[in-house]
């Protein structure tokens, strides 16, 4: 099999892995070393879904001894082709990407090769090889694998920038019907351990860095790397089991608070296999997945807490309106507010004006009072953000009804996701049904029929699989 | 021809045409205060199409005046204006000089503070300025994004790209730091300009009629690589999720040509301009 060949499966196999930035640490190149990074990241390319492709996303190999239901490298899918990377041979492959641009760096997942530890072998020798041989800077993504001992999760993260554990379902019972291979405390204690790493280090290079001021002969004889300095990331799949959005933002809330991670990752579940556990529904809940993301941003950018953003008497973020949106909607007591005035926290709140929007207003209007004109050129999305903000006194929403469900229909914005794919939108309710099997590409391609992504979507009304004992019992 | 003095009384405005450099631009600026005049164009000289009640005057570089322009500005409007005026010499679109020297006449002219002109973001002379600043930005961050190199026989790594505004100056530091030792050329075909790095600075050579162009062919290792790079992009699209307006919004259609991974969705493509076709 040739390289490009090998690959391709092996990207294939970790491309449900939606995790993918490079961003978050700013790293400057060093004479006679390849390569940098940039905090905010750099997309390379985009696939034909529109998401960014910044890292060589790829499994170390794809045969994996664990049996997630969800998952296409499951052992029990024997119509998998099993393929795996030697280290050297991947560690000069991101080297030939990064020479030529097409990549920030490596993204390096894996599937289960006899047991945990020998699988993070592998990885962290292909990452000294990058590291050490080539003096590569780019930026490394390394996944660690539930139930690794916590000696190679150490070693791990001092070669990587960032480090990432999948919490992969948002409960433990859940946990325990689809991925029976990982416990809850399997995925936690690599994950806490990271946390703590990455804390002692940082206090360490502080100490350090004081002590080097008065003691320049303590200086440290060979630098080590720092660990993980881009922090954790985390991902879970969403729609593949029964938890409400509340109970998810909860737990990416707690997430950020108590484990310190940098980000959460939300994957519309997206049917692979044949499984009586697992919804049969071909709907991608790609919906869903984007107002999760829109909450996630409120809780990270917009200083917002979970508990203003949803409650468990509403478990569902509303599919109509953004969740900021919702939130105005439900406090109309504090609009409209005066642009020229408010403070930068309420401005943010303001539907239709963005961080960038609202830094830009409190800079313009130290220079001049603000209307409706000068707002539009700031790239304030005017037509949201005229029914909650006076601009010297003029109310812009005038015409519509200051009250909840005028204002609503007003804002109600149906998600832009183009006119392709599943999405669940697409779905009624209805069509959810657990007791019949619906065909999908993924399903195919885990049975060892390939389709490519331009090809005729023919495949499509192929009648169901074959009859494997899981679907026997299904029908 | 009319004699000079009837001319200026025949036409009432004044178009500035420079040499499309910085230092022309910069020089133009210069010319207008000193020569107290006002022209309502300040245009490169390939670009300006006159107006029929419009004088034209030719504006020669002057390095020493670009300077003393250059240090008043950077000193007295603050770092960012300056990097918005480079990138209005840099700029393709029409009326991006223009821009530029209306933002230094509100700046020097009007403004209650030099200094927090360039923040005042709503004013009329200064929000075109701003705009092409980040349009220019944008195209840099394009460029860094979607470059790709490839490697020649000899050891050099060439890139072909055809960005709409001239923007390799930019980008250069960038990658000059990347790749450290290793030698590149980044060649701007719309533009007709090579930025050239040899491992320790970087030039940029004018290469406008294509002919002082001499590339060496692709080492057998680019072919593997670019297949293998291809077949990375192939399988790592996720089907169900399918949405080539989003793919063209963040990678316009335009760039393609000379990116590698979508050059074989591009039909009637002619691969004659790839070196390694
Ligand atoms: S551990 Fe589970 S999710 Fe990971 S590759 Fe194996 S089967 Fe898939």
């Amino acid at each position: 099999m040739d390289l490009a060949e090998k690959l391709g499966v092996l990207a294939d196999a970790a491309k449900y892995d939606v995790a993918c930035t490079s961003s978050g640490i700013d790293r400057d190149a060093q004479r006679g070393c390849l390569g940098s990074t940039t905090s905010a990241g750099i997309c390379h390319s985009f696939t034909a879904d529109g998401r960014c492709i910044t890292l060589l996303k790829v499994l170390m190999t794809n045969a994996c001894v664990y049996d997630c239901a969800y998952c296409v490298n499951r052992v029990s899918n024997e119509g998998v082709r099993r393929v795996a990377f030697k280290p050297r041979e991947l560690a000069d492959l991101t080297i030939g990407f990064y020479r030529r641009n097409y990549i920030e760096g490596l993204f390096l997942s894996s599937g289960v090769v006899r047991n945990p530890d020998f699988t993070t072998e592998l990885m962290i020798q292909t990452l000294e090889i990058l590291r050490f041989e080539h003096g590569f800077r780019g930026y490394i993504h390394a996944k660690a694998v539930p139930g690794t001992s916590p000696e190679l999760i150490d070693r791990l993260g001092h070669l990587a920038d960032r480090m990432s554990v999948n919490l992969e379902l948002p409960s433990q019972q859940s946990l325990a019907l689809l991925a029976p291979d990982k416990s809850r405390q399997d995925i936690l204690a690599p994950m806490r351990r990271i946390r703590e790493n990455i804390a002692e280090d940082r206090e360490v290079r502080a100490m350090m860095r004081r002590q080097t001021a008065y003691l320049a002969q303590t200086r440290p004889k060979r630098k080590t790397r720092a660990y993980a300095p881009a922090g954790q990331s985390t991902q879970m799949i969403v729609g593949a089991t029964p938890e409400s959005d509340f109970q998810i933002l909860k737990l990416s809330g707690a997430l950020y608070q108590h484990m310190g991670l940098k980000r959460v990752f939300f994957s519309a579940y997206l049917p692979v296999n044949d499984d009586v556990r697992l919804p049969s529904s071909d709907a991608v809940q790609l919906d869903r997945e984007h107002r999760l993301y829109q909450a996630d941003w409120l809780l990270r950018f917009y200083d917002f807490n979970v508990d203003e953003i949803i409650d468990a008497d509403h478990p569902f973020l509303d599919p109509y309106v953004d969740p900021k949106a919702n939130w105005a909607l439900n406090h109309l007591d504090l609009f409209p507010v005066e642009v020229n005035t408010a403070p930068y926290e309420m401005l943010l709140r303001v539907p239709g004006i963005g961080v960038k929007g609202a830094k830009l207003i409190m800079k313009a209007r130290r220079e001049r009072a603000l209307g409706e004109e000068e707002l539009r050129r700031l790239g304030v999305a005017y037509k949201r953000a005229r029914y909650f903000v006076t601009c010297n006194g003029r109310y812009g929403g005038v015409g519509v009804a200051f009250e909840r469900d005028a204002l609503r229909a007003r804002l109600m914005a149906p998600i832009e996701g183009g006119r392709h794919g599943r999405r669940s939108a697409r779905t009624c309710e209805g069509q959810l049904s657990l007791f019949e099997e619906v065909e999908t590409p993924e399903k195919a391609r885990a049975r060892g029929q390939a389709r490519r992504l331009d090809a005729a979507p023919a495949a499509l009304a192929e009648p169901a699989g074959p009859a494997t004992p899981e679907r026997l019992f299904a029908c | 021809m009319l004699a000079r003095g009837e001319q200026a009384e025949l036409f009432s405005e004044v178009a500035y045409a420079y040499d499309g450099s910085l230092e022309g631009l910069l020089s133009a600026i210069f010319a207008a205060y000193e020569r107290r005049e006002n022209p309502t164009d300040v245009e490169p000289r390939f670009r300006l199409q006159p107006r029929l009640d419009q004088r034209v005057s030719l504006i020669d570089v002057n390095l020493e005046h670009a300077e003393r322009v250059r240090a008043g500005l950077a000193g007295s409007c603050g770092p960012a204006a300056y990097s918005a005026m480079k990138a209005a010499a840099l700029c393709s679109e029409a009326g991006s000089g223009t821009a530029a020297y209306r933002f230094v006449r509100y700046a020097y002219d009007a403004a209650p503070s030099r200094r927090r002109a360039f923040s005042d973001v709503a004013h009329p002379d200064v929000a075109p300025l701003r705009r092409i600043w980040k349009r220019v930005g944008t195209e840099r961050e394009r460029m860094l994004q979607f470059v790709r190199f490839e490697e020649l026989e000899g050891g050099l790594w060439f890139a072909r790209c055809n960005p709409q505004d001239s923007v390799i100056p930019l980008v250069m530091d960038h990658f000059a730091s990347r790749f450290n030792t290793q030698a590149f050329v980044i060649y701007d075909e719309t533009h007709g300009v090579a930025g050239v790095y040899e491992g320790r600075d970087w030039y940029l050579v004018n290469v406008a009629d294509g002919g002082s162009l001499n590339i060496p062919p692709a080492t057998a290792r680019e072919a593997q690589m670019r297949a293998a790079w291809k077949a990375f992009y192939r399988s790592v699209s996720v089907e169900a999720r399918y949405n080539p307006e989003l793919r063209r919004h963040f990678m316009p259609k335009r760039l393609w040509r000379n990116i590698t991974e979508m050059q074989e969705d591009l039909p009637g493509l002619s691969r004659k301009g790839s070196p390694c076709a």
